[in-house]
């Protein structure tokens, strides 16, 4: 009797054991794996860092071009842009004036025109419009029978040249003694110069295909 | 009386035996249920230590999937970012080249203007001297006949260029200067060369007229600065795409 107890004891005690010697090993290894998946998460994590600190800066790259961009868009004359400056409103003399009688008009005197988009030029003007036609580096100011041809289309007086700037400098590049407004008024025209907090200048729509020039960089290609 | 004390004796002794028997089964007893406890505990605890690990392992599985999409997901918006800015290079490079920021060469015409020297207008002296106003209006002549870059003494001119006179000299893009103008455009020389030698040009005028001395050369190959400047636009406040 104390034999089979104790047998069974014994067997019994050997059972626990290689239960619990089974049960470590076990648990050693899922701890093991565990620190694994640890360590390939945080390998993960890091790299996620990373690649985000890159993204911010090729953002940040991005957003400057951006702004570079933007100021190209403004100067190109193809788009359209708006901001505070200044109107001009030239009106040929009055039928019933001798400057009339003695043919004086836009068409003749279109020279003043260039004169009135130089003066502007010199005083800051950021865009300049011709009856609502962008003034860009390639527009012509032609007289044609009885109309002016502005970037291929038909203008008659009256003519309402709009610019965008600093409005008291572009006045006073303009309309001063003796200036090119002066000049205007003396040949009979009537002209008025306005402040206007909301001009908005057209843009010429699309961009100049070029025939005959290549950008120098290019040409070295 | 000895047999009886013998009998007794070993009655003693097999109680005595008996006695320290079971008391050793019940210590062993007493120490197997302890150990029992203390293994099943173990067990236990060991069971439910891997349990935990388990749960452990599946939620840090999930956590790397979950990583690795959103890494994707980063890599993805990196290549969108970097295909914008390929965008907006070439929208750049596009408008400098219309801006007239860029050096450009091509073939097109060279023209000189010098005042009348040789024979000057001795009632109005003014028609002997070149002024801003002949320049300007060469230019705009030039841009009738396409030309598509055009510079005056290596200035370039743009939409926003000056030119003015400033007493002797002519102020071109905030620069001095001054005669002989030199000045080359860019487009087809057949047709720009008409901008000078066309009766009803203004060039031509100045030269049957007033004895400028005006000079024109076909050129295969002209080379143009782009303008250099710090020109900034504090008064446009809106820009828009025309429809």
């Amino acid at each position: 009797m104390q034999y089979k107890s104790a047998y069974e004891v014994l067997e019994g005690n050997n059972y626990a054991n290689k239960k619990i010697s089974s049960l470590q090993v076990e648990l050693d290894k899922y701890e093991k794996d565990k620190k694994k998946l640890l360590q390939k998460l945080d390998d993960i994590e890091e790299q996620i860092k990373q690649a985000n600190n890159k993204n911010e800066s090729l953002e940040d790259t991005k957003n400057k071009l951006n702004e570079e961009l933007d100021k190209l868009k403004k100067m190109s004359g193809v788009y359209r842009v708006s901001g505070k400056g200044i109107t001009i409103k030239i009106n040929n003399p009055p039928e019933d004036s001798p400057e009339y009688m003695m043919g004086v008009n836009i068409l003749n005197k279109y020279y003043y025109l260039l004169g009135v988009i130089s003066n502007l030029n010199s005083a800051g003007a950021e865009a300049i419009s011709i009856n609502d036609l962008r003034y860009t580096s390639y527009t012509e100011i032609i007289p044609v029978a009885d109309y002016l041809n502005i970037n291929g289309k038909h203008v008659t007086a009256p003519i309402e040249i709009k610019a965008i700037g600093d409005q008291r400098t572009l006045k006073a590049a303009v309309d001063f003694l003796q200036g090119i407004v002066d000049k205007l008024k003396q040949e009979g025209f009537k002209v008025e110069v306005e402040s206007d907090d909301n001009i908005v200048i057209l843009g010429t729509g699309k961009l100049k295909v070029f025939k005959y020039l290549e950008t120098y960089k290019d040409k070295l290609e | 009386m000895i047999f009886i004390k013998r009998s007794y004796l070993r009655f003693i002794i097999i109680g005595l035996v008996v006695f320290v028997i079971v008391k050793a089964m019940d210590c062993f007893n007493v120490d197997y249920n302890l150990d029992k406890i203390f293994k099943t505990k173990a067990i236990n605890t060991l069971e439910n230590s891997i349990n935990r690990n388990k749960m452990m392992i599946n939620k840090i599985n999930k956590d790397i999937i979950n990583s690795e999409n959103d890494l994707k997901q980063i890599i993805l918006n990196r290549q969108q970012i970097l295909k914008d800015t390929t965008d907006i290079v070439d929208q750049k490079s596009v408008l400098r080249t219309i801006c007239g920021k860029t050096t450009v060469v091509g073939i097109g015409i060279t023209i000189s203007l010098a005042d009348n020297i040789n024979d000057p207008n001795m009632y109005d002296i003014n028609k002997s001297v070149v002024h801003d106003i002949d320049v300007r209006m060469l230019i705009n002549d030039l841009n009738s006949y396409g030309a598509e870059a055009i510079s005056i003494n290596g200035k370039r001119v743009t939409s926003s260029t000056e030119i003015v006179c400033s007493g002797p000299v002519i102020n071109v893009n905030g620069e001095i200067v001054a005669a002989p103008f030199f000045i080359k455009a860019i487009g087809d020389p057949n047709k720009l060369v008409k901008a000078v030698t066309n009766p009803s040009s203004y060039a031509y005028m100045m030269k049957h007229e007033d004895g400028i001395g005006v000079k024109v050369m076909k050129n295969t190959s002209i080379f143009i600065a782009g303008k250099r400047d710090d020109f900034e636009c504090r008064y446009i406040d809106n820009v828009e795409e025309e429809n």
